[in-house]
This record gives C-alpha cells, sequence and structure tokens, in this order.
C-alpha cells in the first residue's frame, strides 16, 4: 500500500487500496506470467466496466497467470506520487509495473489516451516503445479504440483487435514458452503476429503522399500478415463469463451485477460504431443468462442486476427472461435494470416490472429531430411510435424523460435542429392530454445534444467533422426552438467532441499531438473540469499537426484510410461506401 | 417500529484495519449489507417503497484510523445462533474486517449508537517524549479546564476539553491510551487532544506524525 500519510492527503484513498469481494490472491513469484489490466481513467469508473470484470476472471482462470488491475491516479494523487516518487502500483500485490511482463490498457475512449501516457510515465516506463527495453513490460491495447489503433502505435507493443475471449490465450502460451527460453520481445512479438486479432505496429511501415494522405502501408516483417483480423466469440453461451465479480468496497459508478444479454446489434444506425465493430450480433439463451444471474447475485450481493446489449428491445426472449428474473429475485429485493431498453407501446409489460423496486427517469435516444435526419443516419423510429413510447411512459407513472439528440450530422438542415425543439414539445403536450388524476407533478423532460464525431467503420468515416463554431451555432438553433418550460437543454461541448474527432480517425502522425498535450499538462480530458481546449489547440500547433485534416476534411472513398489494414469480419468497405452513398442518393 | 418487536436483534463488534481504514461510514455500511446478502442472513427489511436493510453502525470511524472494536446492530426475521453468525459472515468479510464478539439483545431499546458515549483511542507520535509526556498527561489530568481553539461553523471558538477526558495512561514513552466522550451528547475528536499535547511539548508539529487507533467504543460485547 502507498504509505498512510500519502493516501490520507488523498481525496478518495479508498481508490488505491484494493482488497475487494473477490479479489483474486496468487502468489506472483508462482506464475509464468504477471499481467497489469491498467484502465485509464479514475477507479470508480474502470471498476463499472464489465469488460474489466470478463478480462479480469478469464485470465485469472490460468494458473500460469496472475492479472492484477490499476487505475489512472486522480490529479491530486498523481502530484503526491510526483512529490514523493511514489510509482503507479497494482492494487492486488501494491508491485510497480515496472515489475509486470506485460501492461495491458483497455481503449475504451479517445479522451483517456493523455492518461496512458501519464500511467506508462508514473509507472517509471519510457512511454514510446522504441526507447523501451527487454527489462521493460510489454505494453499492449485492446477495445473498441483499437479499430484506429494508429494513433497509439508509437506508444505500444501490440494490440489486440476484437474479443479476448476467444483468442488471447494464444498470447500467453507464447509468452509463457517465449519466456522459459529466455527469448527477447521482438521475437515474442514475431511469433504472436501471426496470431489471429494481434497487430504489432513495429512490423508495419507507413509512406505518406504529399498532400498527407496515406500513400502505403504494408508490412516490413515476412510473419505479420497484410491485414489483421479481427476475431470475435462464436457461441456466447459458451463463452467464457465471470461467476465471481470484483465488488469494490467504495461505492462505483454503477454498483450491479451484469449479464450481457447479446453482443453486437443488427439495426444498422450510421453513426454508430459500436453497431459496425460488435458484428455479428450473437445472442444468449435465457438458461444461460439465468444462470449467470444467479451466479452473479449470490457472488456479488449486490441488488440490482443489469441486463446488458446495445439495445435490449432485440432481444426475442426478454419478457420470459425478465418474467424468470422477477419470479426469483423480487423477493429478495433485487431490482433489475435495462440501461438500453427503448421505450414503445408494445413493452410496456417489461417496462412495469423493470422498474417495479425503483422508480427513475426514462431515456429515449432519437438522436435525430426530423424523419429526415432519422433516416440519414437510419434509426429506424418514426415520430409516431415516439409519441406513442412517451405516452406508455407516462401512463405508467414516469415523469421524467431524458432525450438524447446528435448535432452535426450530414446533410443537416436548420430544420432539422428546429424539429428537435418540436419534438420534445409534442412530448410535453402528449403528457397534458393525460387525464388529469393521472398527472402527479409537472412533466419535465431533458433534451441532450451530443456533437456528433464521425468513426472508423461506419458509413460515415469519411465526413468532415463540423467546426467548433458550428457546433455552437446549431447547439444555439435548438436552444432558441425549446419554448416550454418543462424542457430543460443540456449540450456537450463541442471542443471535446472535435479533438475525439480527431484522434479517433488519426494516424501515426498524431501520436506527437497525444505526447504534447500530455507534457501540457492535459489528463483526464474526458472529464469537463480537467479537459483544456486551449492546451490541445496548442499540441496540435506545436507538433505541427493540422487539426483540420484529421477533424474537418472529408476523405475522399479512394483515399487508404489509417484503420483499412483491420479485416472487420462483414463490414468491408464496399458495403460501408454503398451505405455512404444511399445517403447522398437521399439528398 | 411496531414490526420491530418480533425481530431478533444483535450487536456485532468487528475490527477495522489495513486498507479497510480508507473505507467511509456509507461504504462500510454498504459493505455489510452485500456481505450479510451474501451470508444468507435472514435480515430484516425496512418497509416502504424503497426498502433497505435494518442496520444500523455506531459512532463512525475517522477515515484512515484503524478501529479494534466497532460495533454495528442487525436486525433478523428469525433468531440465529450467534456462532452461526459469526462464521457465515466473516466468510464474506474482507481482509481488516474481523469480527470479534456478537451478542443477541432486545428487540426494543434504544440502538447501540444511542448508548455509546466513550471511546478508548490509542495514540502513538512519531517522536519519542522521554518523561515529559507522563508529566505533561498528569497535568492535564490534574487541571480542571483545558481551553482548546476549535474550528466550527461560525470560525473559531474556545471550547473546554477537560470534561471530555476521562482518563489517560502512558503506555510508552510516545504513545498513550486515551478514555474521551464520544456519542451524540459530548464528543471529543482524537486529534484535538493530541495536537494539544503536542502544543504542549518542544516538538514541532510539523516534525511530528501521530498515529490514531480506537480500541474499543464503550459497548461491551462478549468476546468470541
Ligand atoms: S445506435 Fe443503438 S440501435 Fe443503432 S446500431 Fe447502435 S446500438 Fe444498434
Amino acid at each position: 500500500m502507498y504509505p498512510d500519510k500519502i493516501l490520507l492527503q488523498a481525496e478518495k484513498p479508498g481508490r488505491y487500496v484494493g482488497n475487494e469481494i473477490n479479489m483474486v490472491r496468487k502468489n506472483p513469484t508462482e506464475v509464468a506470467t504477471r499481467f497489469a489490466f491498467a484502465f485509464p481513467d479514475v477507479y470508480e469508473v474502470g471498476m463499472s466496466h464489465n469488460g474489466l470484470q470478463i478480462l479480469y476472471a478469464l485470465f485469472n482462470r490460468r494458473d500460469d497467470v496472475y492479472c492484477e488491475r490499476t487505475f489512472a491516479p486522480w490529479s491530486d494523487m498523481e502530484m503526491l506520487m510526483r512529490e514523493h516518487n511514489l510509482p503507479l502500483k497494482s492494487l492486488e500485490t501494491y508491485s510497480p509495473l515496472a515489475d509486470f511482463d506485460f501492461v495491458g490498457f483497455t481503449l475504451q475512449y479517445e479522451m483517456t489516451y493523455t492518461n496512458i501516457l501519464n500511467m506508462i510515465d508514473l509507472a517509471n516506463i519510457p512511454i514510446k516503445a522504441k526507447d523501451r527495453g527487454e527489462e521493460h513490460p510489454i505494453i499492449c491495447g485492446g477495445g473498441p479504440c483499437a479499430v484506429n489503433p494508429e494513433p497509439l502505435a508509437e506508444f505500444f507493443d501490440f494490440f489486440f483487435i476484437g474479443e479476448a475471449e476467444e483468442a488471447f490465450d494464444g498470447v500467453f502460451d507464447i509468452y509463457a514458452k517465449h519466456k522459459a527460453d529466455k527469448g527477447d520481445k521482438m521475437t515474442f512479438l514475431s511469433k504472436i503476429a501471426v496470431l489471429p486479432g494481434v497487430y504489432v505496429p513495429a512490423f508495419y511501415d507507413v509512406r505518406y503522399n504529399a498532400d498527407g494522405s496515406i500513400d502505403n502501408f504494408a508490412p516490413n516483417n515476412l510473419g505479420a500478415p497484410e491485414r489483421v483480423k479481427k476475431v470475435h466469440v462464436k457461441d456466447m453461451d459458451r463463452a467464457f463469463y465471470p461467476e465471481k465479480p470484483l465488488v469494490p468496497l467504495i461505492e462505483t459508478v454503477h454498483d450491479r451485477a451484469v449479464i450481457e444479454i447479446f453482443r453486437g446489434c443488427v439495426r444498422g444506425c450510421r453513426f454508430c460504431q459500436a453497431g459496425y465493430i460488435y458484428r455479428p450480433h450473437r445472442q444468449k439463451s435465457v438458461d444461460t443468462l439465468f444462470e449467470q444471474a444467479q451466479k452473479l447475485l449470490e457472488s456479488s450481493g449486490h441488488e440490482e442486476i443489469s441486463l446488458l446489449s446495445l439495445a435490449s428491445n432485440d432481444y426475442p426472449h426478454l419478457n420470459e427472461l425478465v418474467d424468470l428474473l422477477c419470479e426469483r429475485f423480487t423477493s429478495e429485493n433485487v431490482s433489475i435494470s435495462l440501461p438500453s431498453l427503448r421505450i414503445d407501446a408494445t413493452n410496456s409489460e417489461v417496462l412495469r416490472k423493470v422498474q417495479s423496486v425503483r422508480k427513475s427517469s426514462l431515456t429515449f435516444a432519437p438522436e435525430g429531430g426530423s424523419q429526415r435526419m432519422r433516416d440519414i443516419v437510419n434509426k429506424n423510429i418514426s415520430e409516431d411510435e415516439i409519441l406513442q413510447g412517451a405516452r406508455v411512459a407516462f401512463e405508467g407513472g414516469w415523469d421524467r424523460l431524458k432525450l438524447y439528440f446528435m448535432v452535426g450530422l450530414p446533410a443537416e438542415k436548420d430544420s432539422d435542429l428546429a424539429a428537435i425543439g418540436k419534438l420534445s414539445e409534442d412530448l410535453v403536450s402528449v403528457y397534458y392530454k393525460l387525464p388529469k388524476e393521472q398527472r402527479r407533478r409537472p412533466v419535465s423532460v431533458t433534451v441532450s445534444t451530443s456533437c456528433f464525431v464521425p468513426k472508423p467503420f461506419t458509413p460515415f468515416q469519411w465526413f468532415g467533422q463540423e467546426t467548433v463554431e458550428n457546433f455552437m451555432s446549431k447547439q444555439r438553433h435548438v436552444k432558441q426552438s425549446i419554448k416550454s418550460r418543462q424542457i430543460s437543454y443540456k449540450y456537450h461541448d463541442a471542443e471535446t467532441s472535435v479533438m475525439e474527432g480527431a484522434l479517433s480517425r488519426g494516424d501515426r502522425r498524431v501520436a506527437a499531438v497525444i505526447e504534447r498535450a500530455w507534457r501540457l499538462g492535459a489528463r483526464f480530458d474526458g472529464w469537463s473540469e480537467h479537459f483544456s481546449a486551449d492546451i490541445w489547440r496548442n499540441a496540435f500547433e506545436e507538433s505541427g499537426v493540422s487539426l483540420d485534416f484529421y477533424a474537418h476534411r472529408t476523405r475522399p472513398y479512394d483515399e487508404i484510410l489509417p484503420w483499412d489494414f483491420i479485416d472487420m469480419a462483414g463490414v468491408n468497405k464496399d458495403y460501408l461506401i454503398k451505405e455512404s452513398q444511399k445517403v447522398e442518393d437521399m439528398l | 417500529m411496531s414490526l420491530k418487536q418480533s425481530y431478533f436483534r444483535y450487536r456485532i463488534s468487528f475490527t477495522k484495519l489495513g486498507s479497510t481504514r480508507f473505507i467511509g461510514h456509507l461504504d462500510l455500511q454498504s459493505l455489510f449489507q452485500r456481505a450479510i446478502k451474501r451470508a444468507k442472513l435472514p435480515v430484516a427489511y425496512s418497509e416502504g417503497f424503497n426498502p433497505h436493510q435494518l442496520l444500523s453502525f455506531a459512532a463512525p470511524l475517522p477515515l484512515g484510523m484503524g478501529g479494534f472494536e466497532e460495533m454495528l446492530e442487525i436486525f433478523l426475521i428469525y433468531e440465529v445462533n450467534v456462532k452461526e453468525i459469526v462464521t457465515l459472515l466473516q466468510d464474506q468479510l474482507p481482509d481488516g474486517i474481523d469480527i470479534v464478539g456478537v451478542v443477541e439483545v432486545p428487540a426494543i431499546g434504544r440502538s447501540a449508537a444511542a448508548i455509546i458515549q466513550k471511546a478508548t483511542y490509542r495514540i502513538t507520535f512519531s517522536h519519542n517524549f522521554d518523561i515529559r509526556l507522563e508529566k505533561i498527561i498528569s497535568d492535564i489530568l490534574t487541571s480542571e479546564s483545558i481551553k482548546v481553539e476549535k474550528k466550527g461553523k461560525k470560525g473559531m471558538s474556545v471550547v473546554d476539553i477537560r470534561p471530555d477526558i476521562f482518563e489517560i495512561v502512558v503506555d510508552e514513552d510516545n504513545s498513550l491510551r486515551a478514555i474521551l466522550a464520544c456519542g451524540s451528547e459530548r464528543n471529543l475528536k482524537a486529534n484535538i487532544l493530541a495536537h494539544h499535547i503536542l502544543g504542549l511539548s518542544e516538538i514541532a508539529q510539523n516534525d511530528c506524525d501521530i498515529t490514531y487507533e480506537r480500541l474499543s467504543i464503550g459497548q461491551d460485547v462478549p468476546k468470541l
């Protein structure tokens, strides 16, 4: 543990002490491989992430691997650590990260990239792969942002593209043998480079054209494949799933048991990266889910079970599953939550059961205010369905609604923005059409708009993102379209979204910007109280990288994109071009 | 309240040591709630829309301070042998929290939190006082009143802490045990006393680290 004196000066010392329920204890000297699972955000966020639970248990199920955890220290703790020369350590055995064989980062969000550099640095490990020697841990990464790993290529030894449950064992098997043979790092990397899902950036060279676009991207190592194939779990019922989740001792963002009802999504909303990169759609059977729920609740003591998926309406046995869970657990004061439930007239039943214990606000995500906009993004929900859904919710006793929209979508017009206000007002009127005795208090509707960020592997991956100024004028437009006092309007910071846009579609040259921003003090950029647009603008300027080129530029279809080398099972470029052209035809 | 009469009330004393010292009071409550749930103890729930387990803690421990005999009370809907409570619950608690005693008490009556009046602390200084510590303590114990400055809501005020000091025993050259008022009516924080002692010595405040431990909080629960 860090000394008491340090911990007591930190805002929440409980973040740094571990010792959680179901924490895995092994003797580090008795395993072949020590893996530090690094979450580049604060403890409470990382511990609420289901992927951490899965990978932690998955890796630790092997006797020859000990997977420990580490999180980004909050800024107060970072200051203390630097002041007292304390390195970043794991929570399980309080070992410095430099002692590990691997440090593996989960890449959930572009705005955590500076935290990654900061954590490597706090571990006294050189941030760039080329500056690290045999004595340093191998640094790897995976997760949704790994579908375009290029902006991080310089810092990582390898990436794993896809779902670890399916194939990460191969990496451990090879490593155990490599370590026993006392091999060198490059030999190890060339051995794993042939495994499905593994991408070793050092084995590929990029050449650029005079205009800055990519001229050529090719392997420089005989074993490295031309294209890296994303791997995914084939059979969700047989896929590994934890039975004894870590239960934190301090409050986190979500303190609940989680079952994953399916992965992937059939809907194909064009802005939605998750919808494309998690394909194909694969679901679990009710039997499997019920059994997993039972085990998780028993071993955690949680009073909430959450049904995780991208869109729970699309689970065909939702009613049956919810019934079973209610029947078994309601008497034990366990509530069920369905974070991604879309409310419509067909599921009022489910809705009632799910919320029977605790009633919170309901969420709708029409994304586009007008039908035209929803057609462009392929969000298949009509105005009628939205209004119907709201009526169902109001009748069920909810009077707090949250609505999520995006601004800055392709081909957006002022009338589309005005439609956001109009739709929200119509929802308010739906409430006031209810008989008086059904209205307990004035309805409250919160409208939130995020700024659209075009992402790799979506039909909008070529689209030039709006500028900060345009986003802001669009936000003003939405605001003006809202008249009712029952509606409050919130919008996401445009500066953050533009930086996210530049990072998400960046290439290897963007690494210089990330490093510069980190050196200028950028940390926790996803947190509004920490984000500094000035730092990022300076970082672009000082590293001579054009923000415009990466964020706002519309790419031609025939340009080589930085992530083209990834074979995204079923989502090939031709298909995305066709989808994108469908939108062009609509205009 | 009426339902409570038919329940069974247990007072449980436990340690809060090691890394669990850094778990705040509300988090400690959730930690026990989940442990009780995993242990499958027949815990009683409150009535109403948002039922919660009937359990209550006495005198929250400040963050970072170790506790050797902290206390909580739970209501069960049927009687369970105290030994069994220990076995079931201990398995579900993290390192640092050990059950040291359980006793059944009548279901009606004031809660542990309401009866607690004193607590015993061990205060350890990183510096040796030599014989001066004995002297300082005997001066404190013989004085009629001890005025210290206290930061309150309305700025600094001067309070007399003497009535809140029941006993102080010097154990070693740099460590003492103090029985101080602890509870909702009267309360003296151990660090106020410690800083007062330091002020009477020649040791500079910034030079000396002080460690606090709470040895017990007055309500004796028979040891296991
Ligand atoms: S936005 Fe939701 S429904 Fe649409 S593709 Fe993404 S996950 Fe599926």
